[in-house]
C-alpha cells in the first residue's frame, strides 16, 4: 500500500514537471536548489542546506574575518587569546556560527515548508527592485509556491547569534552581544536577498572590465508597445 | 592534527569526484529479446515501449576525455534506431540529437538526461497522438565527462571551468563530429522528409559548432557556386544540405563568437541570397493574413542566449580574457567585421551577447496581440509559450500564457539563415535550465507543425530547400 503511494506521488510529480502527454515514470529532477522554476524535495533541500552552510566561500570568509579582527575588533583579542590558538578559537566560532545558521534555517524551515531560496523580482526599474530586496528578506516561497513569512530565516539568525553562547569568554558573553549576532547574521540575509535580485547587473558590470558592452545605434523594442 | 586532516581532506575530495566512465555499457541490437527486457537503463538505446509510457527510443553515444569513443558499437545502435524510427514511422522520423555541457553526463540520474527524456515524451505524445506503436520520435544523446565533481562540493567543481572547457574542444575534434554528420545523415538516408534537429548547449554547443564547421564550408562552397552559375530558379537544392539538420541549435553557447564570425564572414554574402522556408501550421485560410497560414523563413542554425545567463554573459568574458584556450579559433582581422565590434570582443564575448551579430529581435507581445509585430515584419515568427506558476518571473501565481514575436532585422549585418538573438528569461530563465516545456515550445515554432509527422497525415514535405531570398 506505501509503495503504491510513493509510485503514485512520484508519478504526479513528474506529470507536474510536463504539462502534456503521458508520463514516463522517470526520477524526479534532483536540483539541490539550481532550478528556480521547480520547487524543492527534502533531497533537493538536504543538498542545499549543505552546499550553502559548508563551502570554499564560507571558510575563506570566516579566515579572513577572522584575520580582520586584530585590526578592526582588537579589544576582544584579549579574551579569545593571541596567535594561532586564538586565531583557532575565533575561526572555529566563526563557522559554527555559520554552520548553526544554515541548520537553524534549515530545520526550522522544513517544519514550515518553506522553500529556502531568494529569488528575484525581475522587476525592471530600480527602486521597486530595491524594495522586493529588502522586503524578499523575510518572505520565501512555500512548497506550493506561495510567498509566506521565513520563520526559517529568523531561526537561522538567532541560531548564529546565540550558538557562541556556549563558549564565549564570559566577559563579552551576554544576551545583548548574542543580539549583535543575530543582527549581523540577519544584515547577512538582507545582503543575500540584494545579492541575488542584482546579481545579473552587478556581475555583467564585473565582466564589463574585460569586454565592455558593445553598443547599440538603436535599442530594440522589448514589447509590442515600444514598437514605433 | 595534521596527520588526521590529510586523510579527512582526500576521503573528502575524492567522495566528491563522479566516475569518468562509459555509463550504458550493454548493446541492445546485439542483444537476444530476452535479454533486451532487462538492464533497460544500462543499453546504449532505450527502446520504445508505449506500455510503460515511453513513447520514444533514446541512444546514447558516449566519448572519452581525449575525444575517442568509450566503444563505438553505440554509434552503430544509434543509427540502428534511427534506421528503425525511420521504417516504423512510414518515413516521418524526428529525430533529436543532443550534446550537453558542463557539469553533465550521460548517467543515469542526469538531470539533462531526465529532462531531455520528459521533452522527448511530451513531443512524441503531440507527434504520434492515434498511432502510439508507429512512433518515431528518436533521441540520440552524445555524451562526455563533463562533470568531474559532485554537486555537494559546488565550489570546487566551479574551479573544473578551463579544465572541462578544455576537454569539450578537444573532444569536438574528430570522432564526436563524426558521429554528429553520420546521425545527421542517418535520418536524411531514410527519407528527406524526416526531421533531424541538433542542439548543443554550453560547452556542448562549443562542441557542436566545431563540428559542423566543416559541414558548413562545404554548404558555403557548394551554394557558392550554386549562385555564381547565375539561372533563374524558384529553388536551391544543395546536395551538401539535403545530409544536414533541419535545425541546429546552440543555446547558451559557452564559446567566443570568433567561430560564428568567421562562418558569417566567409558564406554571408551568399546566404543572403536565399531564405530557407517553413510550412504554413495551418494548411488552408481564407484570408491568408494570420501568421500561422503563411509561409515563413526559419533558421538552418539558431544560436540564443537567455539575457539572464550570467555565465555566458557575465563569466566568460572573463574566463576567456584570463585563460583563452590554447588551440582556440583566432579572430578575423579589424577590416571584416561589423562596425562596432573589435577582434577583443570576438574572442571574448559570445555570439549571441554581441547585438552587432544579431539577425533578429524577439519582441513580447503586450496583452497577447502580436499585431505590431507586423510593422516589423510581415513574416515574423510567432511564438506562444506557458510560463509556470512557480517560476520566479511569474507573478500571477497560476501559469501565464505569453506570446512573442521574432521579427527580422532588415538593417541588421547578418541577414544569414544563422540567426543569433538573446531571449527573456521567461524563455529561458538562467544558464541551465533548459528542456522545459516552454523552451521547447520556442524551439518547435522554427519547425514544421509536429502534426504534419502523424501517420494519419500525408508525408511531410522534405524541408532543405533554398529560395531566392524575398522582400519585407
Amino acid at each position: 500500500m506505501i509503495r503504491l503511494l510513493v509510485l503514485g506521488a512520484l508519478a504526479m510529480l513528474v506529470r507536474a514537471q510536463s504539462d502534456q502527454g503521458p508520463a514516463e515514470p522517470l526520477p524526479p529532477t534532483f536540483h539541490c536548489g539550481d532550478r528556480d522554476d521547480l520547487p524543492m524535495s527534502g533531497k533537493d533541500k538536504t543538498c542545499y542546506w549543505w552546499t550553502q552552510s559548508f563551502n570554499a566561500g564560507m571558510l575563506f570568509g570566516a579566515a579572513f574575518n577572522t584575520a580582520l579582527d586584530p585590526v578592526l575588533n582588537g579589544s576582544t583579542l584579549k579574551y579569545w587569546g593571541q596567535g594561532a590558538e586564538g586565531f583557532s578559537k575565533r575561526f572555529g566560532t566563526r563557522v559554527t556560527q555559520s554552520m548553526a545558521k544554515g541548520t537553524g534555517q534549515a530545520l526550522v524551515g522544513a517544519m514550515f515548508h518553506e522553500d529556502p531560496r531568494f529569488y528575484p523580482s525581475r522587476k525592471e526599474k530600480f527602486w521597486p527592485r530595491v524594495g522586493f530586496a529588502l522586503t524578499h528578506t523575510l518572505i520565501v516561497k512555500n512548497d506550493n509556491g506561495h510567498q509566506q513569512f521565513s520563520a526559517g530565516r529568523v531561526a537561522g539568525a538567532f541560531s548564529s547569534g546565540f550558538s557562541g553562547m556556549a563558549w564565549t569568554p564570559d566577559p563579552i558573553n551576554s544576551t545583548g552581544a548574542a543580539m549583535v549576532r543575530v543582527g549581523t547574521s540577519m544584515g547577512g540575509v538582507v545582503a543575500g536577498s540584494f545579492w541575488k535580485e542584482f546579481q545579473p547587473d552587478l556581475t555583467n558590470l564585473a565582466s564589463s572590465i574585460f569586454r565592455k558592452p558593445p553598443k547599440v545605434a538603436t535599442k530594440p523594442p522589448k514589447k509590442t508597445g515600444d514598437i514605433k | 592534527m595534521k596527520a588526521v586532516s590529510i586523510p579527512v581532506v582526500l576521503l573528502m575530495t575524492l567522495a566528491g569526484c563522479v566516475p569518468q566512465k562509459q555509463w550504458r555499457q550493454k548493446p541492445f541490437y546485439s542483444a537476444t529479446p530476452a535479454e533486451r527486457a532487462t538492464d533497460v537503463e544500462q543499453r546504449y538505446v532505450i527502446p520504445l515501449d508505449v506500455n510503460g509510457q515511453r513513447l520514444y527510443s533514446l541512444a546514447f553515444v558516449e566519448f572519452k576525455n581525449n575525444g575517442d569513443y568509450w566503444d563505438k558499437r553505440q554509434l552503430d545502435d544509434a543509427l540502428h534506431a534511427i534506421d528503425d524510427a525511420d521504417r516504423r514511422s512510414s518515413h516521418r522520423a524526428v529525430v533529436v540529437t543532443f550534446i550537453h555541457g558542463w557539469k553533465n553526463n550521460a548517467g543515469q540520474h542526469n538531470n539533462n538526461v531526465l529532462d531531455f527524456r520528459r521533452q522527448l515524451n511530451r513531443i512524441a505524445a503531440d507527434v504520434c497522438k492515434g498511432d502510439l506503436e508507429h512512433c518515431g520520435v528518436v533521441g540520440v544523446y552524445l555524451g562526455w565527462s563533463g562533470d568531474l565533481v559532485s554537486r555537494y562540493a559546488n565550489t570546487t567543481r566551479t574551479l573544473t571551468y578551463f579544465d572541462r572547457r578544455d576537454t569539450a574542444i578537444r573532444v569536438a575534434v574528430d570522432p564526436i563530429a563524426d558521429a554528429v554528420l553520420k546521425v545527421m545523415k542517418q535520418v536524411k538516408s531514410g527519407a528527406e522528409s524526416n526531421l533531424s534537429v541538433v542542439v548543443g548547449h554550453s560547452f556542448g554547443g562549443l562542441v557542436l559548432e566545431y563540428a559542423i564547421t566543416k559541414q558548413m564550408k562545404l554548404i558555403g562552397d557548394e551554394l557558392h557556386a550554386e549562385l555564381g552559375k547565375g539561372t533563374t530558379r524558384d529553388e536551391v537544392q544543395l546536395k551538401t544540405l539535403s545530409d544536414f539538420a533541419d535545425l541546429v541549435v546552440l543555446i547558451n553557447q559557452a564559446a567566443p563568437a570568433a567561430n560564428a564570425v568567421s562562418t558569417l564572414i566567409q558564406y554571408r554574402a551568399d546566404l543572403e541570397q536565399v531564405n530557407l522556408l517553413r510550412p504554413p501550421r495551418k494548411a488552408s485560410c481564407d484570408a491568408g493574413e494570420l501568421q500561422d497560414c503563411k509561409q515563413l523563413t526559419r533558421p538552418l542554425i539558431l544560436s540564443v542566449s537567455s539575457v539572464t545567463d550570467i555565465a555566458t554573459k557575465g563569466v566568460l568574458p572573463v574566463a576567456e580574457t584570463v585563460a583563452r584556450p590554447p588551440n582556440g579559433p583566432p579572430s578575423p582581422p579589424q577590416a571584416l567585421l561589423p562596425s562596432g565590434l573589435t577582434p577583443k570582443k570576438v574572442l571574448t564575448t559570445a555570439a549571441a551577447h554581441t547585438p552587432q551579430l544579431y539577425s533578429h529581435q524577439i519582441v513580447q507581445c503586450a496583452n497577447g496581440d502580436c499585431s505590431p509585430c507586423l510593422k516589423l515584419d510581415k513574416y515574423y515568427i510567432p511564438i506562444a509559450i506557458t510560463l509556470p506558476a512557480y517560476a520566479p518571473s511569474n507573478s500571477t501565481g497560476s501559469d501565464e500564457k505569453l506570446k512573442y514575436c521574432v521579427a527580422r532585422d532588415f538593417k541588421a549585418w547578418n541577414r544569414t539563415p544563422y540567426w543569433i538573438f538573446e531571449i527573456p528569461t521567461a524563455i529561458v530563465p538562467d544558464h541551465s535550465t533548459i528542456f522545459t516545456d516552454r523552451f521547447v515550445d520556442f524551439l518547435t515554432s522554427f519547425l514544421p507543425p509536429l502534426e504534419s509527422y502523424r501517420s494519419s497525415q500525408p508525408a511531410p514535405a522534405p524541408l532543405q530547400r533554398m529560395t531566392p531570398a524575398r522582400p519585407n
